[in-house]
């Protein structure tokens, strides 16, 4: 009882409630899992106990008691953050797992066409570099050869342990429908449609979800701070207004606004798990304005040299990225059109490799260098090799579309029907980027407007209102109402306003659009004109 | 071909009939409103505080306006007054909008001096003091400093009586320096500086007034004021001129002097005088016989105490000396002091001489030197 509420303790009943948690949350360790989260809290408590300690209270007594207090609590708080955590990897690991139940299902089709096994289905989806999907079949194959348990067992201990509750149901109907001697490759068709049934309303309540949470975006991080600001300053000018308030604006609600809420778009979207090529060159970004802060320093203007370096840095990283978005954009649009004359002609008579072939050589660039190349190859080498080499191709998409064709080759799967489910997400994804595109060409410019309005605002107040302030400047005079202190002050803060409202702007843009390495294109160009309008107007 | 330039003269942002979602629309609003917000700020509050100002100004220029007339009357009859000047203000409160909430304004006094050369008193107690040497006055003007945010309308000025407004070039307001041969010069013997930005109330006291003024004219060369002045050149010529007096010769202008040659020949009326914010008097600079300095007894023997600005002393204590007896109507000696009344009068009656008889009147002035005058009485 005593050891678990000293640092490295915890309660046994903790870990004995929460065992399949654990399985869930892929802790295979959870007594050490939870010591280190005891380690942690303790460790924090006792660091904010410290500083409660530093507090300016009247009694030294008081200060004393609300640091032990402080450090007491350390033991109440372990468990809640431990399940918290607990929870985030469950979350995590479920997301990450269904985002590739998809394409398990259409694999799994094409090998259950074939006249595959559910062992054998089993141990090819393990094996097809799924992620944490193929992880959780690699569980019940390996339960079944290493473990002795019988495939039943196996599947639904998994299914009792994995965060998705779509395959728990898909691996409990596998063993109900094996068990039974039916159909698995009809089992997993309706699987399937019932799937692309839950993925469309998936699709369509992102949409519905993206618009508000978009325009909350331009009401709350852009349209009212704005609103604010201009308020503000103007006031503060006037000798009236609150710096505190500005600076609140400023420096916390539209930053952290911002982020909340590009979290929550970029958290909820059905391609978060999408690679992008070149993301780590957003990192580009905030390196050089850190090195041009630094420089800054020693050359006596920081904010200059740091927002100068983060416009050139996010210049480059925009002219660098858009050769990857505007290829991989070009890829994406051209696949659903490349598989349906795929499908066309397969249905239409041609064996696979030979419609593949014709399909390919109508292609234009860039989807038709790749497909061209597959298209040789299948006359050549083997075709699940062919269909591999597709993965070099710098599409998401494409990636995936290479692994489930290349492992539904090898095991000489029905491809056609593979193909047929791959067109219809292909088409189902499409439909959902145009639908994001046309919400976001909307508020995208509502955006830039309020930005570049903003902008316009600073300089008509630089000409106009702080002309009027700039002979007491010049010759102060004792009485005066306004605080003339105030002016630089006011250029300051409406000067650090357009650098935040610009990477704002660019965040929320590329959030709705729904790739990040927008960001430096906007960032690029927004930065640019608040610098000039700053530089020109605001120093 | 046809339906592209079709397509290029009708481009998507017209056809396309789709509105913007209600949310959007209404943060384009709120950017119009904020738009609208910082027009209204920065282009026309500025425009609605600065006729505030000149409103002000206006009004402060009354206010000195009345500040002379009133200092005027007070050196001409002696008595203290008080003024009323509105310093500064509270703008107006604009609903929605921000205006500071008040401005202020300093009044400062500055150094003044007059000098005044070849001037010859007409009357034989006058010429004494008023000798055609140079007779030097000191005494302090005003200059209101607006502290405004919008508007530079200048300075208002009050020197030697005269107001004017401006700031690299002044106009005149109120005040004849010179009217036909009569010359007024009011002074000032105050320190003041003071900011405020509410009413700021003067009661100015008589420091040298109630007099009715001496006749002067030249010795030979022309008469000359010298004022000093933080006034520029152009507008004491501009308002000397504007005076149309034909007694005024010359007007020159060197570091901050003015110099007024007056024409040659005649004989000027000269009034002067001082107010001050304290309860104060100018000390007493020579006696004026105002009874016959030749006479028989029962002789009243009076005199007027005058200051330097030739204004009555009240309360002087002046020393009649004789060999005979004199009376005061309460005392009886052959040496009496006797303080002057409110006029500065100080008189005694001799009764009792013998032949004839010296009596002198003296004062002390401020330096301790004396200053005489005498009667020949006969018995």
């Amino acid at each position: 009882m005593l050891s678990s509420i000293l640092p490295g303790g915890y309660s046994q009943k903790l870990l004995a409630e929460n065992r399949i948690r654990f399985l869930c949350a892929d802790v295979s360790n959870p007594e050490k899992f939870l010591r280190n989260v005891s380690i942690t809290v303790h460790v924090l408590m006792a660091f904010i106990a410290l500083i409660t300690f530093q507090l300016p209270l009247t009694f030294e007594a008081y200060r004393l008691l609300a640091s032990l207090l402080m450090y007491a609590s350390a033991p109440l708080i372990v468990k809640p953050v431990a399940l918290s955590i607990l929870s985030a990897k469950i979350s995590s690991r479920r997301e990450k797992i269904e985002s590739n139940l998809h394409n398990a299902l259409v694999a799994m089709l094409g090998f259950a066409k074939a006249g595959l096994t559910t062992s054998e289905i089993v141990r090819e989806v393990a094996t097809m570099d799924l992620g944490e999907l193929s992880k959780e079949f690699r569980r019940v194959y390996y339960a079944t050869i290493y473990a002795g348990m019988s495939l039943k067992a196996a599947l639904l201990s998994v299914a009792d342990a994995t965060p998705s509750k779509e395959l728990g149901e898909l691996l409990r109907g596998l063993v109900g429908v094996s068990e039974a001697g039916g159909d698995v490759a009809r089992y997993t068709e309706d699987r399937l449609s019932a799937l692309e049934v839950s993925r469309k309303v998936w699709f369509a309540g992102y949409i519905g979800r993206i618009r508000p949470i978009s325009e909350a975006y331009l009401i709350v991080t852009l349209v009212i701070p704005i609103m604010v600001i201009v308020i503000e300053s103007s006031k503060m000018l006037m000798g009236k207004g609150s710096v505190v308030a500005l600076k609140g604006i400023i420096y916390v609600i539209i930053p952290l606004t911002s982020f909340a809420l590009a979290v929550i778009l970029n958290a909820s979207s059905p391609e978060k798990d999408v690679e992008r090529r070149g993301m780590n060159l957003l990192l580009l970004i905030p390196a050089a304005s850190a090195a041009g802060l630094t420089a800054g320093i020693v050359l006596k203007d920081a904010e200059f040299w740091g927002v100068a370096l983060a416009v050139a840095s996010s210049a480059l990283a925009a002219i660098l990225l858009e050769r990857f978005i505007a290829e991989e954009s070009k890829i994406s649009s051209s696949l659903p059109h490349f598989f349906n004359r795929t499908i066309a002609l397969v249905e239409g008579g041609k064996d696979i490799p030979t419609a593949f072939r014709i399909a390919a050589a109508n292609e234009s660039e860039p989807l038709g260098k790749y497909v061209k190349i597959v298209g040789v190859m299948l006359g050549s080498i083997p075709r699940h090799k062919a269909f591999a080499w597709l993965s070099n191709a710098p599409s998401h998409e494409l990636k995936m579309i290479s692994k489930v064709l290349a492992r539904t080759a090898y095991v000489s799967g029905r491809l056609s029907d593979v193909m047929l489910a791959i067109l219809g997400e292909l088409n189902r994804i499409f439909a959902f980027r145009k639908e994001r595109q046309s919400i976001a060409r909307g508020l995208e410019g509502v955006m830039l407007v309020a930005f570049m309005l903003y902008l316009g605002i600073c300089a008509l107040i630089a000409t106009y209102f702080f002309a009027q302030f700039s002979k007491f400047t010049l010759h102060p005079v004792a009485g005066f109402s306004i605080n003339l202190a105030v002016l630089p002050t006011v250029k300051e803060l409406m000067r650090h306003a357009g650098y935040i409202t610009a990477v704002a702007t660019s965040v929320g843009i590329a959030a709705v659009k729904g790739d990040m390495r927008f960001t430096a294109r906007y960032l690029a160009i927004l930065l640019s004109a608040a610098l000039i309008v700053n530089t020109v107007f605001l120093s | 071909m046809v339906s592209k330039f079709k397509m290029l003269l009708k481009p998507k942002i017209i056809s396309d009939d789709r509105a913007v979602s209600p949310v959007a629309g209404f943060a384009i609003i709120l950017l119009t409103i904020t738009a609208a917000y910082t027009y209204y700020q920065v282009m026309i509050i500025p425009g609605i505080c600065s006729a505030y100002e000149s409103k002000h100004f206006a009004q402060l220029e009354d206010d000195f306006i009345l500040l002379t007339a009133k200092i005027k009357d007070a050196i001409l009859e002696g008595k203290s007054t008080s003024v009323i000047v509105k310093l500064g203000a509270r703008y107006p409160e604009i609903p929605f909008f921000s205006t500071p909430s008040e401005f202020s304004g300093t009044l400062q006094s500055y150094e003044a001096e007059v000098r005044i050369q070849n001037a010859v008193g007409l009357e034989e107690d006058i010429k004494t003091v008023w000798d055609g040497n140079e007779v030097v006055w000191t005494g302090s003007s005003l200059r209101y400093i607006p502290n405004y945010a919008f508007s530079d309308e200048g300075y208002v000025v009050y020197e030697y009586g005269v107001v004017a407004a401006g700031k690299n070039s002044y106009s005149s307001l109120e005040g004849e320096f010179i009217n036909g041969r009569t010359i007024f010069i009011p002074l000032l013997k105050v320190e003041v500086s003071e900011s405020s930005s509410s009413n700021a109330e003067y009661t100015f006291h008589v420091f040298s007034g109630g007099g009715m003024g001496i006749s002067v004219t030249d010795n030979g060369n022309p008469i000359k004021i010298i004022l000093k002045t933080s006034l520029p050149e152009n507008f004491w010529r501009e308002y000397l001129n504007g005076l149309n007096s034909s007694y005024i010769s010359d007007v020159s202008y060197s570091n901050g002097y003015v110099t007024i040659t007056l024409s040659r020949g005649v004989i000027y009326r000269l009034f002067a005088g001082a107010v001050s914010l304290e309860n104060e008097r100018a000390e007493q600079h020579y006696l004026y016989r105002i009874t016959s300095k030749v006479q028989t007894v029962p002789a009243e023997l009076a005199v007027e105490v005058r200051d330097i600005f030739n204004n009555p002393v009240p309360c002087a204590e002046v020393t009649f000396r004789s060999n005979s007896t004199l009376t005061d109507g309460e005392n009886t000696a052959k040496t009496l002091t006797v303080k002057s009344d409110a006029r500065g009068v100080a008189a005694v009656v001799a009764k009792d001489v013998t032949g004839s008889d010296v009596v002198v009147a003296s004062i002390t002035r401020q330096d301790s030197t004396p200053y005489e005058v005498a009667f020949t009485v006969y018995g």
